[in-house]
């Protein structure tokens, strides 16, 4: 095995017999999984590889002494792959407008996330497959604001000033939660501020009906 | 919870990660919760007894720093007390009345102490509209790190 057949490999705290397991697994990914797991010691890994066919991707395992520790191992490596394929389909959608802006961004934020912090984390996948949906469903929006809160679900603004503003903070099996600010140009001292939750499919159509949101179209 | 109230004149500084910002600006996800939650942790800026905001800033850096590496990116949102919760009890549908109280962590084994901690609650239920409120409030952020 040669360093040319995986451009980069990081590591932190590992024995010469980890970094030989972390080689195998990004080389035979899926197929000689239950090889690898022989081939740890029992003790906490802390992986990052990057610049494959995704872009940048990040495998966290944990190898603890209880049997069920690889399990979590190999559902976040499929997390992980699911979140990328996420983002892949949304920079490949023929419908969203702003598809590259929001692909970079949320690559952006995951790069932040692991600066952020010792351990791998990643955008919580339901929350991402939610605001996929309602991408979909929604293509013409002007290109909002995206962070994460700190369970790293998706939370999105359109903001024009202080008092207009729209967003959507995308829980994962649950609805949207919602704040929208508005300025009341009758009672101009009583602006208006809403705040609720909503299905995400349904979320816009319910804000237009009132009036409130046109100005989040392209 | 400490009895110490933070008052109102005085001053808090938030830690507001990366994913939490876009284009140098602090969104409201900074000021929100996590799962079970129930308070916002900050730091109280004029129990430091520094000369200045700079000095304050930079013995707030230098408690993170020993404590966790601090993301390069990562700023220091600082809000004033009285403004904070003014704002949010005369804007939120509900008159929400937060509370900011001095709880300072002590230094024992191998934690670290954390002198100046404090703690902000009643954020929730709603804590979107209310850390909406909150980001508006903010007056100058500084970088998390030197």
């Amino acid at each position: 095995m040669t360093e040319t057949t995986f451009p980069r490999v990081q590591y932190q705290g590992y024995t010469d017999e980890i970094i030989s397991a972390a080689i195998l697994f990004d080389n035979q990914i899926d197929e000689k999984w239950e090889d690898f797991q022989w081939k740890i010691p029992r003790k906490n890994i802390n992986i990052l590889i990057d610049e494959n066919q995704y872009g940048k991707e990040y495998y966290t395992l944990y190898q603890h002494e209880q049997d069920d520790s690889l399990t979590q191992v190999k559902f976040l490596d499929q997390e992980i792959k699911e979140i990328h394929n996420l983002i892949y389909l949304i920079r490949n959608s023929f419908s969203i407008t702003h598809k590259e802006s929001i692909a970079k961004r949320l690559l952006t934020l995951i790069d932040d996330l692991n600066e952020e912090s010792q351990f791998t984390q990643n955008i919580a996948l339901d929350s991402l497959n939610n605001f996929y949906d309602f991408l979909q469903i929604h293509p013409n929006l002007k290109i909002p604001i995206i962070t994460l809160t700190p369970n790293n679900y998706i939370y999105v603004s359109w903001k024009e000033k202080e008092n207009k503003l729209f967003s959507i903070h995308f829980i994962p099996d649950s609805n949207a939660r919602f704040v929208l600010f508005n300025p009341n140009e009758k009672s101009p001292d009583k602006p208006i501020r809403i705040s609720g939750s909503f299905p995400h499919e349904l979320l816009i159509e319910k804000m237009k009906s009132i009036g409130f949101i046109d100005w989040i179209a392209e | 919870m400490s009895e110490d109230r933070v008052p109102d004149k005085d001053h808090i500084a938030r830690l507001c990660l990366p994913s939490k910002i876009e284009n140098e600006n602090i969104q409201a996800s900074a000021f929100m919760l996590r799962k079970d939650e129930i308070f916002l942790s900050v730091n109280w800026l004029e129990i430091l007894n520094c000369t200045d905001r700079e000095d304050e800033i930079s013995e707030i850096r230098n408690v993170y720093s020993a404590k966790f590496t601090v993301s390069k990116n990562a700023k220091l949102a600082v809000l004033n007390v009285g403004e904070l919760c003014k704002k949010v009890v005369e804007k939120s549908p509900d008159h929400r009345m937060l509370e900011v109280f001095h709880t300072p962590i002590i230094s024992s084994g191998s934690e670290l102490g954390d002198p100046s901690h404090s703690e902000i609650y009643h954020l929730m239920p709603d804590h979107e509209t209310i850390a909406e409120l909150i980001v508006q409030t903010i007056q100058q952020t500084y970088p998390a790190r030197a």
